[in-house]
């Protein structure tokens, strides 16, 4: 009774688009799981490439930033493929702060310029109403009804993004906690760099022009801003009185503090969107907290590989050199 | 002490008999000016929004004057942009450079919470003292902004002497009125002598609504002048917030919220921070009101604002109206600025006289 025409008029499961951004990073095997078990084809997107930033461009108005335009991007990808495209409203993912209000109207932006069937539920967690289940059971209607198979599909899908916030928590890296292996090459690294930002960005192979993996090959390990809990951040925040009004910059800021702080690392590498307005006044906050080696990188869409490499080998061999004065120092 | 209330330029009167009813001795704050900017600019983080530069710029140069209490505005809904963060940000850049002050922010309209931030200050303030002086400094407000729409249209009947001269005495005398009745009853006074001027039929000039950002909206340097130079050309103007918004009753606030910005809710469903969703709902009604063009006009890097901007093109295909964007920075230069506009209201005309 409740299902949806699509189903009915071809027979075939509902295809749902799920874009490579924003918050797929955080809530992938969530989002995944949900939909998988409820019997809906999952597309994502495809991991991005010079034809999707292109894409995003062209249809984005200036002003935005790199975030939503790759955004505007992979959603273009999807278009042709699926039925529906899931893109929530993530209004808050902690209590008492927000994010960003770029990607709070990010779903009605896409609807104002794109013709689209969006699936935007509202993800809110100052409002008892629109938690994750709320939003994904708003979505399952719109597939199936069975209140059973939603629940042990939401049920499967906690569990799965559960699984994926421990390995997140011992220090993987996206890729590396989803298939739960970690690379068994950097079981002694010469050197620990942690590199902070938004998860969205960092993320991106492309943006950060594969920065994990030419890490990696160097020995070097890599841990992000990802690692820690909401509990960890907000009591360091409480702590060092910085709490600032939005779950990003939050973020950003804490594991600054918390990986100064930390005798492991021995440097940090801060990746930031051009023009993100939400980090401007974070970076400001951040100075006081400089112990460590400290860079920051401000990519956007005309940032090659070159010159984000070369600043990154720079970074590494100035460590190094640090280190090697040091021990003469010692000696 | 002395003090300062930040809001524009333009409403130092009101702002100052607000801090004079508090019992802090106001001070004569410069307006925006090139060095202010310049001064923000380099003392500011990279990508901070531009009000928040021009408001830093403006503090800094105070603060050179003898300012010793900052009180700048705050957020006081409960989503965010950067402002939530203004008074924090600037006091931790400034006293980098090693000043003594102390910097407020005006982030609650809640009688008995203001109270107790002004008590730090003023010990002996009483709750009746400071609504008194809330609503003074509020009418004084409302009245400028009176003056200012009557000064608009005397522009435009009876040419910029005339107007300036008439904005020049009524602004003198609410400086001077200081009882809340006598003020009560000022606006009557202000309309009446305004009756005495030549009228206007707004529906037979060109009708430009401008739209945005609070900041740029009020603050006469940032935009550049706007109003001047649309009144210039013979256009009939409207603006879109006025600065009182800031000081009206917040259950008011939440009323217009729930009612009135529902109009706003097909193309924007949430609260995005600042005044976002009333810049389209604005820009909806001025289309059905039946305006003949729309400038929006905004701080680079406004987080709301932005948000705005990419989804009034939709608007404006909807209903058939043109929007001139119009972004603000430290960069934005006299003659590009007035270009821009000249084409706007030129392709305007041609557009009223092609229907």
């Amino acid at each position: 009774m409740f299902l949806a025409p699509i189903m009915i008029f071809s027979g075939k499961p509902v295809r749902i688009g799920i874009p490579r951004s924003l918050f797929y990073y955080n809530f992938a095997p969530l989002y995944e799981t949900f939909f998988r078990e409820m019997g809906a084809e999952v597309v994502v997107s495809h991991k991005t490439n010079k034809q999707i930033i292109a894409d995003g461009i062209n249809a984005s108005n200036n002003e935005l930033c790199l975030p939503i335009k790759l955004l505007y991007g992979h959603i273009l990808d999807l278009k042709d493929r699926v039925d529906y495209i899931f893109l929530p409203y993530i209004i808050s993912t902690h209590k008492g702060s927000f994010i960003c209000p770029k990607l709070i109207g990010a779903p009605d932006i896409i609807k104002a310029n794109l013709e689209l069937q969006l699936l935007s539920p509202d993800v809110d967690m100052n409002n008892v109403y629109s938690s994750m289940f709320s939003a994904l059971k708003e979505m399952a209607t719109t597939i199936s009804a069975n209140p059973m198979t939603i629940f042990s599909a939401y049920k499967k899908a906690v569990e799965a993004q559960k699984l994926f916030d421990d390995n997140l928590k011992k220090g993987f890296l996206f890729e590396e906690a989803r298939s739960g292996r970690r690379e068994a090459s950097l079981a002694k690294p010469r050197m620990t760099i942690a590199i902070i930002g938004h998860s969205y960005v960092f993320n991106d192979e492309y943006v950060s022009s594969g920065l994990f993996r030419k890490l990696a090959k160097q020995g070097i390990a890599a841990l992000t801003s990802d690692a820690f809990s909401d509990k960890q951040i907000y009591s360091t925040l409480q702590k060092n009185k910085r709490k600032t009004h939005w779950n990003l910059g939050d973020r950003v800021l804490a594991s600054a503090i918390l990986y100064s702080e930390n005798k492991h690392i021995d440097g940090i590498i801060y990746i930031t969107p051009f023009s993100c307005s939400s980090d401007s006044l974070v970076t400001e906050y951040m100075q006081d907290t400089r112990q460590k080696p400290f860079m920051t990188i401000t990519v956007d869409e005309h940032s090659g590989d070159a010159g984000f490499l070369t600043r990154v080998e720079a970074f590494i061999d100035m460590i190094q050199r640090k280190r090697g004065s040091m021990r003469k120092v010692r000696a | 002490m002395k003090a300062a209330l930040f809001l524009v330029a333009d409403s130092q009167i009101a702002t100052n008999a607000f801090l004079r009813g508090v019992g802090l001795e106001p001070v004569k704050v410069l307006p925006t000016n090139k060095r202010a900017i310049s001064r923000g600019v380099q003392n500011a983080p990279e990508f901070a929004c531009f009000p928040f530069k021009v408001l830093l710029g403006n503090v800094m140069q105070a603060l050179d004057d003898g300012v010793e209490l900052c009180i700048i505005p705050g957020n006081n809904s409960q989503v965010s942009c950067q402002l939530s963060d203004f008074a924090r940000a600037q006091e931790h850049i400034i006293r980098r450079t090693g000043r003594s002050f102390e910097m407020m922010a005006l982030d609650t309209l809640h009688p008995q919470k203001l109270l107790i931030k002004f008590k730090k200050y003023v010990p002996k303030l009483t709750l009746q003292q400071l609504t008194k002086a809330a609503l003074i400094g509020r009418q004084k407000l409302l009245l400028l902004e009176i003056v200012e729409d009557c000064y608009r249209n005397i522009f435009l009947s009876e040419g910029k002497v005339r107007a300036e001269a008439f904005r020049k005495k009524w602004r003198h005398k609410i400086d001077e009125t200081e009882s809340l009745i006598d003020l009560h009853f000022l606006d009557n006074a202000i309309l009446n002598e305004y009756s005495a001027f030549k009228s206007i039929d707004p529906e037979k000039l060109l009708r430009i609504a401008v739209i945005g950002d609070i900041f740029c909206l009020n603050d006469r340097f940032v935009n550049n002048n706007i109003y001047e130079r649309l009144l210039i050309q013979g256009v009939h103007v409207r603006q879109g917030i006025r600065m009182s918004i800031i000081l009206s009753n917040p259950i008011n606030n939440l009323m217009k919220e729930l009612i009135i910005e529902k109009k706003a809710e097909k193309y924007l469903k949430h609260n995005v921070a600042s005044y976002a969703k009333n810049t389209i709902r604005e820009a909806i009604e001025c289309a059905e009101e039946g305006y003949d063009g729309l400038i929006q006009i905004y701080p680079f890097n406004c987080m709301p604002e932005v948000t705005a901007r990419n989804i009034l093109p939709k608007v404006s295909k909807d209903y058939n109206i043109p929007i001139l964007y119009l972004s603000m920075d430290e960069q934005t230069g006299d003659a590009g600025f007035t270009t821009r506009i000249e084409a706007f209201v030129d392709l305007l005309k041609m557009r009223k006289a092609r229907r």
